[in-house]
């Protein structure tokens, strides 16, 4: 049986995007990016499957304009069949709704092999990869910055860090693996494909038509807080007048 | 009315950024310092597939909209002037004529390696004493052999001390003036052509520019592009109406990047206990930017909209490369202000801003020549156009 890989990818603010603290939320401009982690993955997918006859790639996004954005980036870089679980609530939504939203979609196309990115680029939460792991029942390999799959043996073996360790691991399939830098470096896409990207349809599908709810998140962020702002900067014409400002704060005695 | 783009260019327009983030910008600086030609770069980006922008996908192209093309001359300045001026050339002129006049055997032989970036183009106009005034060009092509001679020195030949083939502008009927002037390609290997000086520039470094020779070349008669001899100049009126307007978008990228990391350096720089952003002849400085970009862009992306729709926008594209050109000088003349003294040390970017930005004073015509003609046809006809 051909060896089918899935592709989980969404759209991040762009690192150079203005973020500003508004009252409760986040204010963020409108520039957005696949997330870092995400395109590693999709460059990994689509390395492995270029070696292997027969295999299938289809990346997969759930939310609504931003995960239709995600997709095409994916096409761009190489991944001709996409499918959007379409539905605007999941979009900036926390890790469990997604991924019970994509569990839904991956569910139906059975892949063996699942890649996503480590961790997003936003909120770092590190949380859609094990969690899809979890609902879909399968091993997940964390952080991979290397891998290898054997598709007749149906075994996987990769290579992970952890505290400056390097772990090579051995799995079988199915499998779910989240990226970590290293493990492919994104290519930048020629243009052919991106014409082809921006003018594809982007299949979608509903939650309500896969036939689930993807719920409440189960946890919330209560507010942002800014980050402190520097302290006052004060020159100090001597050394003298140094040494006894210090000794006022009591940092000399 | 709708100033927006759509997703199509939106998309487009984020994957070119993508790609001079990723690839060129990193070079902006070592492109400048060193004023050679990047060619691993060139072949690197070439492979991206840019370089078809314009030409037809049987020839290996991208058959683009001119709103989607100037998205990308946009989006290209914003990494390095020097290398932006290389690969439009390539794009623009440098094959312009040969696309649309080339026989299908000159396609193959010259537009199509060229799309690849395996051959590397030009187009000639200027000389020593024409530039702007091209009725005053001087190399001759003569009829013989049922061929062309041609005779002259070209020069600030944008690619020239690497080029492989040049769209070369020569007087076949002096008689005629401006209507005897007539364009021909010339390749690398024919005897009598050479490369002469090549020129140390202050800014736009990178895209090497430099002298040609055309010294008796002799050229077969499919190589004249256009419908017969004379009247290229009528020939070339929609390039330069396009180069005009790319011209206008380069401008407003390199402001905008100049002017970003003004805004930065603002935000952090702190003078008398606060930073500089907060003191209100700072702001002005960002207030002005953002009215003149923003009146800039949109003139310039009228102007390539009209070029697409097919009207005659001749002053309009004249306008917007005047305007925004000089919309450019005036930001990063503010950029330095607002940078101080670091303005003036090399590892600070405003100064190569501030000498690119000089660079786009004068393709396109300069703005004497410019407004010199846009006043004599308000003057003729009143405004009243749009």
């Amino acid at each position: 049986m051909a060896l089918k890989v899935a592709v989980l990818v969404r759209q991040v603010p762009d690192h150079e995007a203005t973020v500003r603290v508004e009252g409760d939320g986040l204010e963020i401009e409108d520039r957005w990016v696949t997330s870092f982690f995400d395109e590693i993955a999709v460059e990994a997918a689509v390395s492995l499957v270029q070696g292997i006859p027969g295999a299938q790639i289809k990346a997969f996004s759930a939310g609504g304009r931003w995960a239709v954005e995600a997709l095409r980036r994916a096409m761009a870089m190489g991944i001709d069949e996409v499918e959007q679980v379409a539905d605007e609530a999941l979009e900036g939504a926390s890790g469990l709704p997604v991924a019970r939203a994509l569990c839904a979609a991956l569910s139906r196309w059975r892949p063996d092999l699942v890649l996503c990115g480590k961790q997003a680029g936003d909120d770092d939460m590190g949380a859609v990869g094990p969690m899809v792991s979890a609902l879909l029942g399968v091993p997940v390999v964390s952080g991979a910055t290397s891998l290898a799959v054997d598709a007749a043996a149906r075994k996987v073996r990769l290579t992970r860090g952890a505290d400056g360790e390097r772990w090579i691991v051995e799995a079988g399939l199915p499998l779910v693996v989240t990226a970590e830098k290293g493990l492919a470096e994104p290519r930048v896409p020629v243009v052919m494909r991106v014409m082809k990207a921006m003018r594809a349809p982007v299949p979608a599908v509903t939650p309500a038509e896969l036939g689930v709810d993807p719920g409440p998140a189960g946890a919330r962020r209560l507010r942002y807080l800014p980050p402190p702002s520097r302290p006052e900067v004060r020159m100090c014409e001597s050394v003298d007048e140094l040494a006894c400002l210090l000794r006022q704060r009591g940092v000399l005695s | 009315m709708d100033f927006r783009f759509g997703e199509e260019h939106e998309f487009f327009r984020g994957a070119v950024r993508d790609a001079v983030e990723r690839l060129i910008k990193p070079r902006a600086a070592e492109i400048d310092e060193k004023n050679e030609f990047p060619r691993d770069l060139w072949n690197e980006f070439a492979a991206l597939g840019y370089l078809g922008l314009r030409h037809p996908e049987r020839y290996g192209g991208m058959d683009a909209d001119v709103p989607m093309s100037m998205i990308f001359y946009e989006e290209l300045a914003r990494g390095s002037c020097g290398f932006a001026m290389s690969v439009t050339m390539q794009i623009l002129m440098g094959t312009y004529f040969i696309g649309r006049f080339g026989t299908e055997e000159i396609k193959q032989r010259v537009l199509v390696p060229a799309i690849k970036g395996e051959k590397i183009g030009t187009i000639c106009f200027t000389e020593d004493q024409s530039g702007s005034d091209l009725a005053g060009t001087r190399t001759t092509a003569v009829p013989r052999d049922g061929g062309w001679v041609i005779n002259g020195r070209k020069q600030w030949i944008t690619n020239g001390p690497v080029c492989d083939f040049c769209t070369v502008l020569a007087q076949t009927d002096p008689s005629k003036g401006m209507d005897g002037l007539s364009f021909f390609l010339v390749e690398k290997g024919m005897e009598g052509f050479a490369r002469g000086q090549e020129l140390d520039k202050l800014g736009s470094r990178g895209s090497v520019t430099g002298e040609l020779i055309f010294d008796d070349v002799f050229v077969p008669a499919e190589n004249l592009l256009g419908d017969g001899p004379g009247g290229g100049i009528r020939l070339s009126t929609d390039i330069l109406n396009e180069v005009r307007v790319m011209t206008a978008l380069n401008a407003c990228a390199i402001a905008d990047e100049a002017m970003k990391d003004a805004r930065g350096y603002a935000l952090e720089r702190e003078a008398f206990g606060k930073p500089i952003a907060g003191y209100q002849l700072i702001r002005a400085k960002f207030a002005d930017h953002w009215a003149w970009h923003e009146a800039a862009r949109l003139l310039a992306y009228k102007a390539a909209w009209m070029i697409q729709e097919g009207m005659n926008c001749q002053f309009e594209c004249m306008m917007a490369k005047m305007f925004a050109t000089e919309m450019c000088q005036k930001a990063v003349d503010e950029v330095t202000r607002i940078y101080g003294g670091n303005s003036f040390a090399m590892e600070y970017a405003p100064q190569r801003y501030f000498r690119d930005a000089r660079f786009l004073l004068f393709g396109g015509g300069c703005h004497e020549v410019l407004r010199n003609a846009i006043g004599a046809a308000y003057l003729r006809a009143g405004k009243g156009r749009s």
